[in-house]
């Protein structure tokens, strides 16, 4: 997924779909940013693909939906508060906790967390099951272009070099994204800090 | 302070490249598959047909075995006035009785109807070789849609097994428009059959005749895929079972209600079966009515998609699907009905359905002078004469 390209700020998006010319805005726009949000949909559902589908489908219906209109830049932050509503609708509809990665032990979860950014991990630590979910969770809650970063860095393991080839960035500006990621991330990861 | 900023920022830098490798992230949708997020949604109708194909809900046998499965597990965790080895006791003799099911199944989107009747008498013999039922079903087919696929269907299909007197009838009032184009030799079946055929079935090997007209067969199949994905590598004979895809209670599970089908259910099978229904039916009340008919409504059974690995879309169809059963403590269960509105009606009477045994010969289409019959045995002998056929009597 190209991150670098990006559309003017002040232009709106209209989620409506009535004018066919603006709809390829939106379906664009849609389109950069579903990955993310299927990542983000998928944990809070279990993994279950075929759920995780039919509620990427109705966030294309809700984009789609007549009326709406949102500036580009905050387009995103709109598909993502909606595809929220759409997890929660579903788990009310259902009348059913919802069935999101299961952390074993927020307590363990929660203490790893706090250390995260702390102290360097034993081996052991890094490989405890809480604290994984934990990071995905956070990870699939990051805004596309950051969490696209901290996949292609940290997950599979590419150089600043190699991410900024592949998304057209210098390897600078690589470092600078990624260190607002990983604030963000630090975050994500707070409530749970805070919880233990 | 940004000194402190930065340390804890190389913290997590490190933490994060050593953990990044082992986090579990889903996989990346293919390109169809978020090219099918921009189709429209399923209708409830569509959903439903695929649940209903998915779970052979056309075939009139899995309707028989749906709904007596599904009446069991209503029954035994829903009556509360009825002791449960009561209610079982009560099936075990009620699917020992002669059966009568109406059903009208809806495809919408093709605008067709599968609407018939199956009557299921038992007849109490246990001679080898002699099925201890008699089976006549009764099924009309339209499309009532002027154009697609099957625009223009209208079938009519009858039959029975009848010891020595097995037979289908055909009657094809018409044919899809598009399916005679794609396929001339069917109009020329279609023709020969507009008048209705009737193709006598005695004296084919049983695997022939249960391949053409495999009703027990479609009510083990279909009371399988109700309950999980069992499959078993023989005839079932050597009691080599290989089950795929389920955990221990299902497989229980499976085999307690194939059990209960082929009237061999021991106290332990029903035992199983008790347990994992009292775990997962919900939503279920009765009402008291007069003459001490007791009719119990259960709905909900959203639950039972739970542990079966049903999709969420079927798992709506269960939301909706409603069944009634009427039972009295003097006669056991009289009537069963399964619907799901808009897409399947279904009622089983359980308690001396009157059954008019002439429709289980098919004398009245032999001798009115218009059906041709075919003796499918003869027939098969042009082909395969040492193989295919026994002796009507002969019960190999």
């Amino acid at each position: 997924m190209s991150i670098s390209a990006s559309l003017t700020a002040d232009v709106p998006v209209e989620t409506c779909s009535d004018r066919a010319e603006s709809r390829p805005n939106m379906e664009y726009l849609f389109d950069r940013y579903s990955v993310g949000i299927y990542r983000y949909i998928s944990l809070r559902v279990g993994r279950n693909q075929a759920l995780a589908d039919e509620l990427m489908q109705q966030l294309w219906l809700q984009a789609c939906k007549p009326g709406g209109v949102v500036p580009v830049d905050e387009f995103e932050f709109w598909l993502r508060r909606v595809a929220q509503n759409l997890i929660s609708d579903h788990w009310r509809r259902k009348h059913r906790r919802p069935a999101q990665i299961p952390i074993e032990n927020p307590a363990i979860a929660g203490e790893l967390a706090k250390r995260i950014d702390r102290e360097l991990l034993p081996a052991e630590a890094v490989q405890k099951q809480e604290l994984l979910d934990q990071v995905a969770l956070a990870v699939t809650a990051l805004p596309s272009e950051e969490q696209e970063l901290v996949i292609l860095h940290y997950v599979q393991g590419r150089s600043f070099r190699e991410v900024g080839r592949r998304l057209g960035l210098s390897e600078r500006a690589i470092e600078g994204r990624l260190y607002r990621a990983r604030r963000k991330l630090k975050e994500l990861l707070a409530p749970l800090e805070e919880a233990v | 302070m940004a000194g402190r900023d930065d340390r804890q920022d190389n913290v997590l830098d490190q933490n994060l490249a050593n953990l990044g490798p082992n986090l579990m992230l889903p996989d990346d949708p293919a390109p169809p598959q978020r090219a099918r997020w921009k189709q429209p949604p399923e209708t409830p109708a569509q959903k439903g047909l695929r649940f209903m194909k998915r779970h052979k809900f056309f075939t009139v046998g899995s309707a028989v075995a749906a709904t007596i499965g599904v009446t069991v597990i209503a029954m035994s965790v829903s009556a509360p006035r009825v002791s449960a080895s009561e209610i079982f006791g009560n099936f075990k003799q009620a699917i020992g009785k002669s059966i009568q099911v109406t059903f009208k199944v809806t495809e919408p989107d093709q605008g067709i109807d599968v609407e018939g009747r199956v009557f299921i008498r038992k007849t109490g013999s246990s001679a080898e070789g002699q099925r201890p039922e008699e089976i006549y079903l009764d099924i009309r087919v339209r499309s009532d849609k002027e154009d697609g696929d099957l625009a223009g269907l209208d079938v009519h299909i009858e039959g029975a097994l009848v010891p020595d007197n097995e037979w289908i009838y055909l009657k094809l009032n018409s044919l899809p428009a598009k399916l005679l184009e794609e396929q001339p030799m069917v109009a020329v079946f279609g023709a020969m059959a507009r008048n209705g055929v009737v193709l006598k079935l005695d004296g084919l090997t049983d695997e022939l005749r249960d391949g053409i007209f495999g009703m027990r067969e479609e009510v083990l199949g279909e009371l399988e895929g109700l309950v999980g994905e069992l499959s078993e590598d023989d005839d079932g004979r050597s009691g080599k079972r290989r089950i795929s895809g389920l955990q221990k209670p299902h497989d229980e599970l499976a085999q307690a209600l194939k059990a209960l089908l082929k009237g061999k259910g021991t106290e332990d099978s029903l035992n199983h079966l008790i347990e994992w229904l009292e775990q997962h039916a919900t939503n279920a009340s009765v009402k008291e009515g007069r003459g001490g008919l007791y009719v119990l409504s259960a709905e909900g059974f959203a639950e039972m998609a739970d542990e079966h690995g049903i999709d969420e879309d079927e798992r709506e169809i269960l939301d909706r699907l409603k069944i009634q059963i009427a039972y009295t403590r003097d006669d056991g269960v009289q009537w069963a009905r399964v619907d799901i509105p808009d897409l399947v009606n279904l009622k089983v009477e359980l308690a001396n359905p009157e059954i008019d045994p002439a429709l289980f010969s098919s004398e009245r289409y032999e001798n009115d002078g218009v059906t041709q019959v075919f003796d499918m045995a003869g027939l098969m002998n042009l082909f395969a004469p040492q193989s295919n056929t026994r002796s009507p009597r002969d019960g190999s």
